[in-house]
């Protein structure tokens, strides 16, 4: 098992989110907070790489999105 | 005799006091006028409302000609009652440039917007500056404003202040009242337009906008496409279609939506999942072209939701949904004019006509719906289909083989017809309290022949391409840039950068050197002539620190082109791409233009009001709305007061 810490969020605030979480398949407030955050993270990661052939394509296609580009 | 003598006296004092009563009255009137300096106070003293109405584009060659054949009563009558003069605009004569140097009252070199593309010198990575992502990956945006709009003085004096669709003011600025985000909205999907076409005949290749549909039981079943997903794919979203021989319903989330054959649906409301517990709001709209023998129709920009707006394009965020709750629902990207449809063929003129006369009348009930509840400051309000419709219906073909000159369509002419009536309603609805302006950001001219400076540069010796570059490829992105070799690029529509060591991320060019490449630059370009008539095609190219001043001179291009009539930047080079010839014929539908030498271009300026300056420019606006509503007009304005 990984290491794990703890970390404070306010009690309102973990109960709202026990609240959203009944009946979508997490099984506590740990695991949502913990999937919510890999996302983030995920995200964070993406934005630091290089720039790819898909990014180039979409910055293509937004330029060319503007009418006086076609 | 004694009592016809002491009447007779006091007959010629009740004269002389009533001469001397006249006098005073008189007198007094001179002397308050000479203490209040005459026109520019009364003007002050007069109004307690500005009314500002743009209208993008309105070009004063088409407005002359239109006054003077009766078309345009109204415009007649502001300017018997006020002022009428053309406006000079700003280089590049480019709407998002133009409108917020209006709001600014200062010249680009002050407010940091330069142009429709940007670069960044790092990378050379372009960008569309009036849809400003916070950073490369980044899902928010930044305004694109760097200087002070007039609202932002106005609403710090605590003055009410409403800016309804003003270019360039997405994200939008906090404002003593509402403000709408106008040119800049993007679509669901963070781009400027983006539509698609169902068909269900054969087609060729594998196109983004055009998808193959097929009818089963006259059913079909399709898919929607919505914001990018984390792997920069659109989310999906499942539509189908019930289809007759005239007719279909669209049907999304259980609910219908029917559309005619040559016919327009009401709008759609899409809610595209985008992770746990997490959805987007959008909505578009349908043109049923046919169902028999062929399916096609054509479904506009998926659009935010004012209702439900996954990003903010009002102030405050609520105002959105306000506004669709007092008129309906409305189109919400900056330029929904779908251009870009009928410059493909994806469309025909009468779908175009149709839908800027739609978002033209969603524009009128947002002015009313304002103008109805307006008392004290600011209403500025900015009408902009204009300029799209001119765009694609100018007509000054053979501007270069003939004199014929203008001839005015009669779209154009409607247009222009269309916004005299409104002018009609607004001035018999004014009360003398109100400070009225009518103006537009830049006239219009042909676009003929279209130029691609990186072609010129890389013939002029200035660009350098790797041996990759067969000739054959466009390109864009500066694909085939030798960056070691090269001292010049061109991006934008008006704009080249010299390849600066230590700003360009691949910078050859030394400081000691750059001057004499920049004038080199702007003696090739103002000798270039185009090899198929002859002509000149550059009217004067700017050095960056003759035309601005200001903390952004930094920003801007090194070089900005004032184009001929008739030449524009190709679109590719535009984007940094190449093209086989320097000039091309441009065979575009979109045939007009107006990014050219800002003296071919001016606008127009109505007001109700005497003005002290028959040869205003853009700059003017901004001093003279803060000195009507009696605010001090701060130092860094350039522009200058017209009362």
């Amino acid at each position: 098992m990984a290491n794990i810490t703890t970390v404070s969020i306010p009690t309102p605030l973990a109960n709202k989110i026990r609240e959203l979480c009944k009946g979508t398949g997490f099984s506590s407030l740990s695991s949502f907070v913990v999937y919510v955050l890999r996302q983030i993270a995920s995200e964070k990661s993406k934005g630091e790489r290089g720039f790819s052939k898909k990014d180039e394509e979409m910055v293509k296609q937004r330029l060319r999105s503007l009418g006086y580009i076609q | 005799m004694e009592t016809n003598k002491k009447i007779k006296k006091r007959k010629l004092s009740i004269k002389k006091l009533t001469i001397f009563i006249i006098i005073c009255i008189i007198s007094i009137y001179f002397v308050g006028n000479i203490f209040f300096s005459g026109e520019e106070k009364m003007v002050k003293s007069r109004y307690d409302k500005v009314l500002l109405i743009g209208i993008d584009a309105m070009d004063p060659k088409v407005t002359d000609k239109l006054m003077s054949e009766g078309m345009l009563p109204n415009f007649l009558k502001l300017k018997e009652i006020g002022s009428f003069s053309k406006l000079n605009t700003i280089l590049p004569a480019e709407s998002p440039v133009a409108w917020t140097t209006i709001a600014t009252g200062t010249n680009p070199g002050k407010h940091g917007l330069f142009d429709f593309v940007t670069r960044n010198p790092e990378d050379y990575l372009l960008e569309v500056s009036i849809t400003k992502q916070k950073s490369k990956y980044s899902t928010k945006f930044e305004s694109p404003i760097k200087g002070i709009p007039f609202w932002r003085i106005t609403s710090d004096a605590k003055i009410p202040t409403t800016i309804i669709r003003w270019p360039a003011t997405f994200p939008p600025d906090k404002v003593n009242g509402v403000m709408l985000s106008g040119e800049g909205v993007p679509d669901i999907k963070g781009f400027s337009s983006g539509y698609y076409i169902y068909t269900s005949k054969e087609i060729n290749k594998n196109e983004e906008k055009v998808i193959k549909v097929s009818i089963d039981n006259r059913i079909i079943n399709s898919k929607v496409f919505g914001p990018l997903g984390n792997n920069k794919n659109p989310i999906e979203k499942p539509i189908q279609i019930k289809t007759d021989a005239n007719k279909a319903v669209i049907i999304v989330d259980d609910k219908e939506y029917p559309v005619e054959v040559s016919g327009w649906s009401d709008w759609i409301k899409l809610d595209f999942k985008v992770g746990f517990m997490k959805k987007v709001s959008a909505i578009t709209k349908a043109y049923l072209f046919s169902v028999e023998p062929e399916f096609n129709m054509y479904l506009n920009s998926i659009q935010i939701d004012p209702e439900n707006p996954v990003v903010d394009f009002s102030y405050p965020g609520r105002y959105s949904k306000e506004l669709a709750d007092a008129i309906g629902l409305y189109s919400t990207l900056g330029m929904p004019e779908d251009t870009n449809a009928l410059n493909e063929n994806a469309i025909t003129d009468k779908v175009f006509l149709e839908q800027v006369a739609q978002i033209e009348e969603e524009r009128n009930k947002m002015f009313w719906y304002e103008f109805n509840r307006f008392d004290k400051g600011v209403l500025a309000f900015v009408f902009d289909s204009g300029d799209r419709l001119q765009h694609m219906h100018w007509d000054e073909k053979n501007l270069f083989d003939t004199k014929e000159g203008l001839s005015i369509n009669k779209e154009v002419i409607d247009y222009y017809v269309k916004k005299d009536k409104f002018l009609g309603e607004v001035l018999n609805k004014i009360d003398n309290q109100t400070a009225l302006m009518v103006f537009s950001d830049h006239g219009f001219t042909s676009f003929e022949r279209a130029v691609s400076i990186n072609t010129w540069l890389v013939e002029n010796g200035f660009m350098i391409l790797t041996d990759e570059y067969d000739g054959n490829d466009e390109g864009a992105l500066f694909k085939f840039v030798d960056w070691s070799k090269t001292k010049a690029y061109s991006a934008g529509f008006a704009g080249i950068y010299i390849n600066f060591k230590g700003r360009e991320g691949q910078g050859i060019v030394e400081e000691s050197e750059k001057e004499e490449i920049v004038n080199d630059i702007i003696k090739k370009l103002e000798d270039f002539k185009d090899p198929k008539n002859n002509k000149k095609v550059v009217t004067h190219a700017y050095k960056k620190e003759e035309i601005y001043h200001g903390d952004y001179v930094k920003n801007a291009p090194d070089i900005v082109i004032g184009f001929e009539p008739g030449y524009r930047m190709s679109w590719q080079s535009a984007i940094g791409g190449l093209t086989p010839e320097p000039i091309i014929d441009n065979l575009k539908r979109w045939n007009g233009d107006h990014i050219v030498d800002p003296l071919h271009v001016p606008g127009v300026l109505f007001t109700n009001f005497k003005v002290n300056n028959g040869n205003p420019g853009l700059m003017d606006i901004a001093p003279t709305i803060l000195n009507i509503l009696k605010i001090d007009v701060p130092e860094e304005i350039d522009g200058k007061s017209l009362i």
